[in-house]
């Protein structure tokens, strides 16, 4: 009887001890996710014009608030891959984006923070969201000669 | 039939027969002489035959007997297995089934908790799913509405919109200068 319990309490032991052992994981890869930055302007002319590089956003181009213009220019593209609380820059045409991914969220959201500069350095909007891998997140304000100025961004 | 007769005698004499025959020799020799001079012959034969073994079976040592029966008990004992490391454990393990499961339960639990209490131990789901490669690009249909956690737009005003369609959401963050407000 009593080698029986000492037994099993000595089992415990090893396995505990083992377990606890085990050589740790090394740790994980900070999360990345790809995301591509598209730079719009948006104008007023005689025939709607859009670039064939903004065929995905064409449609929404036809509902307000982008519907105050009916051509749309890409000024700058740019694929950038976000590294977890790691701020990446993007230099805009007319003015610069700081992002940062913060978290990916049930493995299909990014939880992600921008921050935009105008042209003149002057910084006009800072946010924080959470979007579906897939969806578009577009910026936008109206410039002096009336036109539009957009940021659409959009990860996997 | 003499013969026979010569026959039943001896059963008799070695009391063999069954109750109704000893009734009936007994009857026949007390009716018949000869047959009772055959019986008291045959008894003695018997007796001499019979002095003559035990003499003969006490000639024989005790040593010799006793190699024999060992003998004997050897040819006759069923072949005993030698137990092995396995049986023993076996018998052991027949013996203690209840602390062994005990044990074997607590063991797991133990390892259970180390694995999860060890610092380093589970990573979040999130960073799971990351490691094991890119994003999910769920179908537009299944996607989760987007969330404004924070918006600040110095010198300005935000508005959020949602534009959802068949290719999924698009939120549009659109900011008006305040002189413009003004204005308005």
């Amino acid at each position: 009887m009593r080698s029986s319990l000492l037994a099993a309490v000595l089992t415990v032991f090893v396995a505990g001890a083992t377990a606890y052992a085990q050589p740790k994981q090394s740790p994980p890869p900070p999360p990345t996710v790809s995301c591509e930055f598209l730079e719009v302007s948006a104008s007023s002319g005689d025939k709607p014009a859009v670039d064939a590089d903004l065929e995905k956003l064409k449609k929404k181009f036809k509902k307000p608030p982008f519907s105050s213009w009916n051509q749309f220019k890409l000024l700058m593209k740019a694929e950038k891959t976000l590294t977890a609380k790691k701020a990446e820059s993007i230099q805009l045409k007319l003015g610069k984006a700081d992002a940062t991914l913060l978290s990916i969220v049930n493995g299909s959201q990014v939880r992600l923070s921008i921050s935009i500069d105008d042209a003149a350095g002057k910084n006009f909007v800072n946010n924080t969201s959470t979007f579906a891998a897939g969806d578009y997140l577009v910026f936008g304000h109206s410039l002096s000669n009336n036109d539009g100025h957009l940021l659409a961004l959009t990860c996997k | 039939m003499a013969a026979r007769d010569d026959i039943e005698l001896m059963q008799h004499l070695d009391g063999e027969l069954e109750e109704r025959d000893v009734k009936a020799i007994e009857e026949r020799l007390a009716a018949d002489p000869e047959a009772r001079a055959k019986s008291e012959s045959l008894a003695q034969v018997d007796e001499l035959v019979r002095g003559h073994l035990e003499l003969s079976a006490d000639n024989v040592s005790e040593r010799r007997f006793d190699a024999m029966w060992k003998e004997i008990e050897s040819a006759t004992a069923p072949a005993k297995a030698v137990p092995g490391v396995w049986s023993k454990f076996a018998s052991w393990l027949d013996r203690y089934r209840g602390h062994v499961i005990t044990g074997a339960l607590s063991a797991g639990a133990v390892a259970a908790l180390a694995l999860i209490l060890r610092p380093g131990g589970s990573p979040d789901p999130g960073t799971q799913a990351l490691r094991s490669g890119a994003i999910d690009v769920r179908p537009a249909a299944m996607r989760t509405a987007p969330e404004i956690e924070s918006l600040d737009t110095p010198d300005g005003e935000g508005t959020v919109l949602n534009l959802e369609d068949e290719d999924g959401h698009t939120t549009v963050i659109w900011v008006t200068p305040e002189d413009t407000v003004e204005g308005i």
